[in-house]
Formats: structure tokens, sequence, C-alpha cells
């Protein structure tokens, strides 16, 4: 569905993209994850055919949208970071004008309108000026737009930003929905839970630079290296972090939260041990888990580096 | 009020839609006719013609209402006075609105950011700009149908025939249509709104007080002259003068033109001209319209030049042409010429050396500019020889054409010397702007610097041997002037004969082309020149 080949976008000094290469399958969800300055809102515009790389190209549906720009055009719906909105217009004069812009017949306009105001929640509000909704609904006001042509691949840039709390959930509740009915979504942010439970695929990127991408699970995976147990003690801290040093099993050993946190260098299954010996030294543990490592762990040690 | 509102929104909306199929349009239209702005705009805007005509009625009162012994005086020339001024107010009002209602549309758009979200639509670039061109002459002809019942004031007191009206009316709305060009022209070059509109409002000045000139000298000179009665073909290009003459013709190159006609063809032509060349401007969208504009751009300027020096020869000149005639006008087609150079030389890819090749004249936005310069050159002079030729006092005789073709090589090869700067500027500087502004200053420095060099020459004052006076030979009007006799002046000593001026200022300058494009492609090497974005 899209492929991007070794795209290099150089503005004066600055490489913006450096040779980045990606793929995305019909239907996947694609976080695109990376700091400020990354590079993501450079990748996406190029391959929503507002931008020309340096070198490098991207294809969506096998074709190029160097090449052939206009072809690319109606399969794709981008949603920019920052987008404006004209005043004195209502919320169906907007969708309306650009339901005609993109060429959908009279008959249809009306009922594809209510479509996307229906999926976006805005149902109710389609006779209220665009400059009066609140954030949130404008920014729900861009997907519908977004998604009246109904394109293949959806290009988000930074759709939850700028938003409270309620308005992200609002927000990724509709992506999750979209998702289910099978668009290809890339979806950018440096907000990285938000993204985890219903992206399949991310990819992060660093100044530029594809730092890894794959399967969620897989990096997952890939990342782990150790376990990590984190322990609770009623009182003792001091002695049991040098009694867990003092372990075989147990690398690292540090505080974090009032949770005593050890990773654990055993074989995978056997981490009961470490409890039964703390257990058996008398210390009093309140609580024993393993911590979950989730994609933001991932991030900051992926881009610890170049971010340091 | 909400339904009156609504109706009214709705009426609009759909005589636009009706009109052409365009959201930019309907979308404009029915923001612009929201709420009681528009009402506003169309109550001020007839209040103050009836206050204009109201003070114009009372001063004509003055002066001829004892002669008719006061009262209601219903005479012709109170009819006449009343619609000049309706049509004056107007056309001053016109020139201040029109470009306003666009030239705040595209660059907006832009400021604004939805020029993208409108590039990934459907919408063309001819759209975005047609659309945005007909939201600001659709308000604008609103505005003057609102001054209609003005128009039937005037006419209750005769004087004025109908069609006079209609074609009065008809060029008020070419005049709009031209000047929401110009709006929506600027508007696709900068992305700031208060540029756009400055350059706008200024250049829309321009054209008034140039037209207001051209047709004042034009009619005047047909009321006061003896000799011929005829109006200037292009007095009418300022629709205010339509009142005094709307159905007269004027000749041309012996034939009869209405100059309604002319003026309304070449309002039309120029305004679609700017329309056309203001999309391949619309940014995120890839337009090819070489070959449209050129040619359009060709064919509006030697129709301008045909009625202009056709209709001048017979009318304002009043005399056979001459050979200071031929200086004039010659000298006008070189800096035309060299003018456009600035904006058709420069940009060119210079890797690919097309300049000779006719075919790449009309091919590419960039390319072939400098082959086009030439051509357009090529194509005024010869416009101008036709309309000599035509003539009715035509002049015939060897030495008047030898002149011409010697004016016209010097006018080729410095026109060419010119573009082949740009073409060089443009693989040097990083900006199209840049170079075109090097054109500019080229221009200006070859036609005003050596003015003055030979303007300083006092005949008893100055040394007429000094041999600073040998740069006469660097300036393009030395062999025009010099050849076109009636054109008095002292000449100075030069080293070189200024009999064969005309030899040297052409091979000085086909050697400044040749060294400047052989230059341009490796200087394009090392700077990179200026690049599509
Ligand atoms: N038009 C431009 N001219 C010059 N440099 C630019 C331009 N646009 C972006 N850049 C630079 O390119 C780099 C990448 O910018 P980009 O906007 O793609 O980052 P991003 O990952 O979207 O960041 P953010 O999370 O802040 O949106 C930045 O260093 C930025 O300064
Ligand atoms: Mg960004």
């Amino acid at each position: 569905m899209l492929e991007i080949q070794n795209l290099t976008k150089v503005y004066g000094k600055l490489t913006a993209v450096d040779d980045l290469s990606l793929r995305l399958d019909g239907g996947g969800i694609m976080g695109f994850i990376g700091p400020n300055g990354a590079g993501k809102t450079t990748t996406i515009r190029v391959v929503a055919t507002l931008l020309k790389p340096t070198s490098g190209t991207a294809f969506v549906d096998g074709i190029d949208v160097v090449l052939h720009p206009e072809e690319i055009r109606p399969l794709i719906g981008y949603m920019p970071d920052f987008f404006g909105l004209y005043d004195n217009v209502k919320v169906w004069e907007y969708l309306d004008f650009f339901a005609a812009a993109y060429r959908i017949p009279k008959s249809k306009r009306r009922s594809t309108i209510d479509d996307v105001l229906e999926l976006t929640d805005l149902a109710g509000k389609w006779d209220s000026f665009v400059s009066e909704l609140s954030r949130g609904m404008q920014q729900r006001l861009c997907l519908a737009k977004t998604l009246l042509h109904d394109p293949k691949l959806l290009l988000l840039d930074e759709p939850a930003s700028g938003l409270d709390p309620r308005a992200r959930i609002e927000i990724k509740e509709l992506l999750k929905e979209l998702g289910n009915m099978g668009k290809t979504i890339l979806i950018s942010s440096h907000i990285l839970p938000e993204l985890a439970d219903f992206c399949n695929k991310v990819a992060i990127i660093e100044q530029g630079k594809l730092v890894v991408s794959g399967d969620v699970e897989e990096i997952m995976e890939q990342c782990r290296g150790g376990v990590v147990l984190k322990i609770g003690l009623i009182d003792r801290h001091e002695e049991a972090i040098l009694f867990l040093q003092g372990l075989e099993t147990v690398g690292e050993v540090k505080t974090e939260n009032g949770l005593v946190a050890a990773s654990y260098t055993g074989k995978p299954g056997e981490q009961h041990s470490v409890l039964e010996a703390l257990a058996t030294n008398g210390f009093k543990v309140k609580s024993f888990v393993e911590a979950e490592v989730d994609l933001e762990d991932i991030f900051l040690k992926v881009t610890r580096g170049a971010v340091a | 009020m909400s339904i009156a509102q609504g109706a009214r929104e709705r009426v609009i909306t759909t005589i636009g839609e009706s009109v052409v199929d365009n959201p930019v349009m309907a979308k404009e239209l029915r923001t612009r006719m929201r709420g009681y702005k528009a009402f506003i705009t169309m109550g001020g805007y007839t209040l103050l013609l009836s206050g204009a005509l109201f003070i114009a009625y009372i001063s004509v009162w003055v002066m001829y209402g004892s002669a008719a012994g006061g009262g209601w005086i219903a005479n012709q020339r109170i009819g006449q006075q009343l619609f000049a001024t309706l049509t004056w107010t107007q056309v001053a009002l016109l020139t201040l609105i029109a470009p306003s209602l666009t030239s705040g549309l595209i660059s907006q758009e832009i400021s604004r950011k939805t020029m993208e979200m409108l590039a990934l639509t459907r919408l063309t670039a001819g759209k975005i700009v047609v659309g945005n061109h007909l939201a600001g002459l659709l308000y604008m002809l609103m505005l003057l149908v609102c001054s209609l019942p003005l128009a039937g004031v005037s006419f209750m007191f005769g004087g004025i025939s109908p069609a006079e009206v209609v074609v009065t009316y008809a060029l008020l709305a070419s005049y709009a249509f031209l000047l929401c060009a110009v709006g929506v022209f600027w508007s696709s070059f900068f992305s700031r709104t208060a540029a756009a509109s400055g350059i706008s409002q200024i250049t829309a000045i321009g054209i008034f007080l140039a037209t207001l000139s051209v047709g004042g000298a034009g009619l005047i000179s047909m009321m006061y002259r003896s000799g011929t009665n005829d109006p200037f073909s292009l007095a009418l290009l300022n629709p205010g003068w339509a009142p005094y003459g709307a159905l007269l013709t004027g000749p041309v190159s012996g034939i009869r033109i209405p100059i309604a006609l002319a003026a309304f063809v070449l309002h039309s032509m120029s305004g679609l001209l700017l329309l056309l060349v203001a999309s391949t401007h619309v940014r995120y969208q890839r337009v090819n319209r070489a070959l449209s504009i050129r040619a359009l751009f060709l064919i509006t300027t030697l129709l301008f030049i045909w009625l202009g020096l056709g209709g001048f020869l017979e009318t304002v000149a009043g005399r056979s042409p001459a050979l200071a005639d031929l200086a004039v006008f010659g000298s006008m087609v070189m800096v035309a010429a060299c003018l456009m150079a600035a904006g058709f030389a420069t940009g060119e890819p210079t890797g690919q050396r097309r300049y000779l090749s006719i075919r790449s004249a009309f091919r590419n936005n960039l390319s072939g500019g400098f082959v086009f310069t030439l051509l357009w050159a090529l194509a005024a002079y010869a416009a101008m020889g036709f309309c000599f030729v035509a003539a009715t006092n035509n002049p015939t005789g060897a030495g008047f054409w030898l002149a011409y073709l010697k004016i016209g090589l010097v006018t080729l090869t410095v026109v060419a010397g010119v573009s082949a700067v740009g073409v060089l500027a443009s693989s040097i500087a990083k900006s199209r702007g840049v170079a075109a502004a090097t054109v500019i200053l080229c221009t200006v420095l070859l036609f005003l610097g050596y003015v003055l060099v030979l303007n300083c020459y006092q005949p008893g004052f100055s040394n007429p041997h000094s041999p600073v006076w040998n740069l006469a030979v660097l300036w393009p009007m030395t062999p025009v002037t010099y050849l076109a006799e009636g054109w008095s002046r002292a000449w100075p000593k030069t080293s070189l004969p200024l009999g064969a001026s005309w030899l040297f200022v052409s091979c000085i300058y086909t050697v400044a082309c040749l060294i400047a494009l052989n230059l341009a492609p490796r200087a394009a090497e090392k700077f990179g020149g200026v690049r599509e974005e």
C-alpha cells in the first residue's frame, strides 16, 4: 500500500530526512514516532505530494508520488499538523465545499456528509460556524473532511496534538474505528502510549533516520533484553538492595517510585526463585511483579543516545 | 430576518452555481453574502452614487438652470452630465473596490494553510483561479446592477440613448473583469495578503490613470483639432469616457472600428491573460500553459499595437507618419521587449540549449523564453511596420524602409542581448525575482544611462571632440535617433561614424548575446541557478 524508498530531504545544510525506507501493507496501522524535529512531518508531506524530496521516492498503491502526484491525491487523506479553517463558514458548508472539490456527485454529497459527521460524532454541530467549534471538534471536523472521498490511505500528522485527555480518547476511539473499517493509516506522534493499543506497526525515526520499524510485538521482543522485577517491601530497602545485588540471577538493582527494580538475568520462568530467596531471608515482601515493557520504554531506550 | 437572509444567500449561490459549477466561487459568494456586510456595501455604493448625482444635478442647475427659466429643467445637457457623473463615480469606485475583492483570496489560502488542502482535492489550478475571480466579479456586477436605477434617472432627462447606456455598462463590466483579474494575478504571487492588496491597488490606479490620459488625449484631439473628427481607437479603455462617445467608430489602418468594442476586447483579453498566468502560480499544482499564455500574450499585444498605433497614425498624429514616428515607436518596441525579457527569459533551464528552437518557445512555462522574446520583438516590430504601410497617408520611399530595416536590426540584437543577460542571470541567481530585477536594471541603465551621456552634450559648451561621446555607440537609441531624420539634435564628434552606428550597435549586442548564452550553462553548473520549486 505504502512504500517509502530511500527518501532524503535536505533543507540547505540540514538533512531533515535521511535515506528513509518504510513499508506499510494494506490495512495496517503504523505509528510513526519520533521526537520534535525528527522529520515526521517532512516524510508525510512528501507522501502527500506536497513536498518534493531531494532524492528517493514513495509509492502509494504502486504509483510514484513524485512522478504522478495527480493520481496519488485521490487515494490519500492527509490531515496536517497545523490546519487552516475558513472563517464565516458553517460545518456543513465546509464539508459541502470539500465534497464538491472532490467531485462527489451532488446527489451523493448529502449522504456522504451525514456519514462522516456521524462517524466523527459531529452530527449535532452541522449548522454551527466552524470558528465556534472547540479545538477538539475542529480537529475532528478536519478528519471528517479528510474522510469525505473515502481514501485508502490516511496520513495523519499528530491528530491528537493540543487536545485535552478526553478529546484525545475520543480521537483515539475514532481512529480505532477507522482501523476496523479496513483503512491503511500512517499516524505520527511523539506521544507514545496513545498509539500503543491500536497500532499494529511502529516506525521510530530520529534525526531523519529510521531507528527501527516492524510489528509492535516484534519490536517489544527485540528491545526487551531482560525482565525487570518490581518488588515492594515494607521495610529494610537498603538491605534488600544489597542482598539482591548479591544474588547470581539478578543484575542491576535500583529504586523506582519506592519499589525496588531488579533486572532479572536468570532462566526465564524461574523468577520466583528471587521471591523465595527474599522470603527465606526474612524480607517482608508486599508486592512482586514483572514490569511490563511498553512502547514508551522502547522509545526511550531506542532514542536515548541521540536525545542526550 | 434569517429567512430573508437565507433566501438571499440561496438565490445568489444558486445563480452562481448555475453559471458555472465552481465550489470555490460558491464558497466565496456564500461567505460574502452572509449577514449584513453585503447589504451595507450595496447600500453604501448606491448612496455614494446618488450623492454624486445630486451634486452634479445642483451644479448643472446652477449653471444652466437660470437660462432655462429655472424649475424642472429637462434638457439633454443635464441627462448627459448626470450620466457622465454617474459613470465617472462608478469607474473610480470600481478602481478601488474591484481589485480588493480578489487580491486577498489566493494569498489568504496560502497564509491560512488551506491551499494545501485544496491542492489535494480534485480542484484544478484553473478552477481555483476562475472561482476566486468570478466571486469578485459577480459581486462587482451586483453593485453595477444596483446602480442601474440611477442610470435610469439620468436617462429620463434625455440626451443619451439606450444603446449608449448598454455599451457603457458593458465597458464597466469588462473593466471590472480586468481589475478583478489584476487582484487574482497579484494574489497568486504573494503569500502575504497586504503585499498582494497593495500592489493590486497600485496597478489598478495605474491602469485608471494611464487609460484616463490616453482617452482624454484621444477624445480632446477629436474635439479640438481641425481636419479629421475621429476619436482615437483606444479612447474608451477607461470606461469613464464612454458617455462622451460610446457609439463612435475610429479609423485604424483605413478601417473603422467601434471604439467601445476595441476597449471591450482588450479588457477581456488582458484579463484572461492575467488569469492564465495566475493559474500557473497556484501552489502545489503543476500546470503547463506555455502555449496558451504565450499565444494569447502575442495576440493581445499585437492587437494592442495595431489598434493603438494604427489609430494613432490616423487620428492623434493627424499627419502623414514621419521618420520621427519610426524612432519613437521603434524604441517603444525595443524597451517593451527588453522589459518583457524579465518575465519570459528568466528561469530558463540552462542545461538544455534550446535557445534557438522555435518549437521550444511555446512548450514549457520556463524554457524557450529567450526565443519567445525574440519572436515577440520581431512580430511587434513587423506589426509596427504594417501600421505604417496601412496608414492612409503611408510614407513610402526607399529612405524610410531602409531606416526601418536598420532600426529593426538594432531592435532585434538589443533585445537578444538583454534577454541573454536574463538567461545568464537566472543561471547564477537563486531566485527568479533577482534575475528579473537584473534584466530590468539592465534595461533601465541601457536606455536611461546613455540618454544622460548624449544629453550632456551642449553644442558650444561641451567639447565635441571629447572621447566620452564614443560611449554613445553603446546606446541602443543612437542609431534609432540618428536614422530618424526630423529628430533634431546636435551630435558631438565620435571616432566611429554615427551614420554606421546601427552596424556597431547590432554587432556589440550580438556579441554580448553570444557571450552571455555561452557563459550561461557553465554558470549554471557552478552556481546552480534558478530552480523550479
Ligand atoms: N521548510 C523548511 N525549511 C527548513 N527546514 C525545515 C523546513 N521544514 C522542516 N525543516 C526542518 O526539518 C526538520 C524536520 O522537521 P519536521 O517538521 O519534519 O519534524 P517533525 O518530526 O514533524 O517534528 P514535530 O514533532 O515537531 O512536528 C526540522 O529540523 C526542521 O527544522
Ligand atoms: Mg511535525
